[in-house]
């Protein structure tokens, strides 16, 4: 095995191919499946494609229908969708943005990235591959990946099992243990390569080029070629799509909207690869869900659930939680048959600096941001529960604050902000120290002889607020702190007509 | 000899080995210790130590109850349980000048199901920045302790102040978790019934009005044993100060201005 690589061209070139053996077949599923399935061919004759579940029983690609359905009753019969095949590979291909910006789609159901280049914001190679497998497991495609140093190489090889290293001298080396059939040329020239006694790959690398060239053709010499890297081999690359909308029609009818989950942590994967590779956050999601048609109707329905992250969110575990919220809050009325979804609003994303001296591993447990937080409430709680406080510039107790929907934007804030910066000089700013914490609601009416009677000690007062004479609720008080028999203060007042009232008190 | 590793270190251990030993070990890191006070060493353990003692005390403003309390103020990632039987208690007076203070931070002060309206102009006046209130409603006890547990939780929050008026005492150590979690200061307000319940809150103060000032109890504190009734005023004198003559002149400017600086630091005092 002893072959010399004789100029690579680039020694910093390195491929990953990713290999979904079963996407045609997993793309079917609607849940975590750990039963027997498997995909017929075209013809719904033979079987094309089995998974693990239906190996272990015995089953075979190539093997008739009827013959399966002895072996194992309970698999479950699965016809290609060729057409959500392409779609499925586009949205793994979105996803793998969080990985390269250069990506080409195989026809053989791999993604080639092209991961040289990214290797640095990884720091390095090994917290890419992990991060890479990670994701890839949270997927639930299996996969074989596979690295190289010409996307040829990294194609043989996670065809043939998958191999990692860095080294073009390692992959030119396990390349060398593949057979000869592994490679997939015309069965002429395979018969001959065999015929001469060339079985394994490396001994094919070990021939003189010029041989090759004359006795098997320029064809072959031109695969070597690009296998070895000593021949450029241009990669058609994807261009992600303007506008991210991604679609999913479910095999099975989804009622129960938990189980929804399973597909959208799917197009989340996406959502996250193509958010990555724009350098954008989503600020609303809208998920539309197709109805199954009602007999009595000719149009399906639509249920349609936007989503807002108030700060805007990329990564797809933070998108998932918050609708995993949403959905619990969801009745389905009818089966789900499709489901879409797309970005509404897009923001661009802020670079975040990291602490130098803090390790990868405290800032993974990092906290939430109160922008999520209050994300998550919303979501959790509906908009309505929450709100925020703010100051009025008015003279009357109740009117000087006011309640501001916790959706509004900052924007707003700042300018009510300002409105509040007026009073500060005009209504005395010393009066909120007199001011109790807790306003009442309603004021509550007292009764004249407790006060009478001094059962409450008027401590301090009064203080007339006379106001409001512009629009339709002026008001005429004067105000008063009083001891309550148990110690507490309370805010009261008595209104022009001598009834008293509690508004407050002092927390 | 052990090395030493900072000048924090050596100072303790001059103290304790007495001045000739450190005189000497002094001399042996005249070096390192003339860089360190030039201000040329940057101290990289200064930034880890934050990170590492995740829980910081905050002080609640009011000397004599910090006083009482391990490191001069309530222990962040902790729940602070407030037992008192009606509001108007001081249960807020209690926490202003804590929450003034928090809310310089970019994160929320969560108020969660208070039972009044919290009124944003004598919390302004405290110096509290309103902005920063979230205030949230529940439909239920199961959405507000949910509610109470991701917002202590999360880090996402400077403090948490729920009303719990009936709570399990599993709630409690739910929320205890939660808040060891998210280093979060949690403050839960019970009826002052449960005191006589077990929980597991490493702080339970019970308040309770006076007819000057209010009797403030530290039931259970950290690190320390239950003390005795302390008697604040919690900001009453001032709120009470121009009580000699209510009837004239109480918005003079200068009065008002004196009134302002003494809203800004609250003090303590006996009242006797």
């Amino acid at each position: 095995m002893g072959f010399k690589v004789s100029s690579t061209p680039s020694t910093a070139k390195l491929w990953f191919y990713l290999y979904f053996p079963l996407l045609p077949l997993e793309m079917l599923y609607s849940d975590k499946t750990l039963k027997p399935a498997v995909l017929l061919d075209q013809r719904r004759a033979r079987l094309w494609l089995c998974n693990e579940q239906a190996s272990e029983q015995g089953l075979k690609s190539g093997m008739a229908v009827a013959t399966a359905c002895s072996l194992c009753p309970k698999v479950q019969l699965l016809s290609r969708q060729p057409q959500q095949e392409r779609q499925q590979l586009e949205s793994l291909a979105l996803w793998a943005g969080s990985f390269s910006a250069q990506i080409s789609l195989q026809n053989d159901n791999g993604i080639l990235l092209e991961s040289a280049s990214m290797l640095p914001y990884f720091q390095g190679f090994e917290p890419y591959h992990r991060r890479l497998q990670q994701q890839l497991q949270n997927i639930g495609f299996s996969s074989t990946i596979a690295t190289g140093h010409t996307p040829l190489a990294a194609r043989l090889l996670a065809h043939n099992g998958g191999f990692i290293s860095t080294e073009p001298e390692q992959h030119l080396a396990q390349l060398g243990q593949l057979p000869v059939a592994a490679l997939k040329l015309e069965p002429k020239t395979q018969e001959r390569l065999i015929g001469m006694g060339l079985c394994r790959l490396y001994q094919l690398l070990q021939l003189p080029r010029n041989e090759l060239a004359s006795r098997l053709g320029a064809e072959l010499l031109d695969y070597i070629d690009r296998l070895r890297g000593q021949q450029p081999d241009p990669q058609p690359l994807f261009t992600p799509p303007l506008q991210f909308i991604q679609r999913l029609d479910l095999l099975h009818e989804i009622d129960n909207s938990q189980a929804l989950l399973f597909p959208l942590r799917r197009l989340l994967a996406a959502l996250e690869g193509y958010l990555n590779s724009r350098q954008l956050r989503a600020e609303t999601l809208l998920l539309e869900l197709s109805e199954r048609q009602k007999p009595d109707r000719d149009a399906c329905a639509t249920v349609r659930l936007p989503l807002k992250h108030s700060g805007g969110e990329y990564r797809s575990e933070a998108w998932l939680e918050l609708w995993r919220l949403r959905l619990e809050r969801l009745q389905l009325q009818q089966p789900i048959i499709a489901m879409q979804l797309s970005v509404d609003q897009f923001l661009e994303r802020q670079g975040v600096s990291q602490d130098l001296f803090v390790p990868e591993k405290n800032t993974q447990s990092q906290r939430q941001s109160p922008q999520q937080l209050l994300s998550r409430l919303q979501t959790r709680l509906g908009e309505g529960a929450i709100s925020r406080i703010g100051l009025v510039a008015d003279h009357r107790p109740e009117k000087s604050w006011r309640r501001i929907p916790s959706d509004q934007p900052a924007a707003s804030i700042n300018t009510a902000a300002t409105v509040t910066a007026v009073p500060a000089t005009t209504a005395p700013k010393g009066y909120g120290a007199q001011r109790p914490c807790w306003l009442l609601k309603q004021p509550q009416p007292l009764p004249a002889v407790q006060l009478q009677q001094q059962i409450i000690r008027l401590l301090q007062g009064p203080e007339r607020i006379v106001s409001g004479w512009w629009d339709k609720s002026p008001i005429r008080r004067d105000y008063y702190i009083g001891r309550w028999p148990d110690g507490r203060l309370g805010w009261l007042y008595r209104n022009h007509q001598g009834e008293w009232y509690l508004h407050g008190w002092f927390g | 000899m052990q090395p030493l590793v900072s000048s924090h270190h050596q100072n303790n251990d001059a103290e304790s080995n007495g001045r000739q030993d450190s005189s000497q070990r002094l001399s042996q890191n005249a070096p390192l210790q003339h860089l360190l006070n030039q201000g040329r060493v940057w101290h990289a353990r200064q930034g880890g130590e934050r990170s590492l003692s995740r829980f910081k005390t905050q002080a609640s403003g009011y000397q004599q109850l910090d006083q009482q309390l391990l490191g001069g103020g309530w222990q962040s990632g902790n729940l602070v349980e407030l037992l008192y039987d009606k509001e108007g208690s001081g249960e807020l007076r209690l926490l202003l000048p804590l929450l003034a203070r928090l809310s310089k931070e970019e994160r929320w002060l969560i108020w969660v199901d208070p039972p009044h309206i919290p009124y944003a102009p004598a919390l302004a006046a405290a110096g509290i920045d309103t902005d920063k209130i979230l205030m949230v409603h529940s439909k239920n006890r199961h959405d507000r302790l949910w509610t109470l547990e991701q917002a202590l939780k999360s880090g996402g929050c400077s403090a948490v102040i729920g009303w719990l008026p009936q709570a399990s005492a599993k709630a409690v150590r739910r929320l205890q978790v939660a808040a060891g979690e998210g280093a979060t200061l949690g403050f839960i307000c019970r009826p002052r019934q449960c005191q006589e319940q077990s929980s597991s809150a490493p702080y339970r103060v019970s308040l309770e009005p006076q007819l000057a000032g209010v009797g403030v109890t530290l039931l259970k504190r950290k690190n320390g044993w239950a003390m005795p009734t302390q008697q604040l005023s919690l900001g009453e004198d001032q709120l009470l100060h121009c009580q000699q003559s209510p009837l004239s002149g109480h918005n003079a400017p200068g009065r008002q201005r004196s009134n302002t600086e003494e809203s800004q630091r609250p003090s303590l005092q006996l009242v006797t």
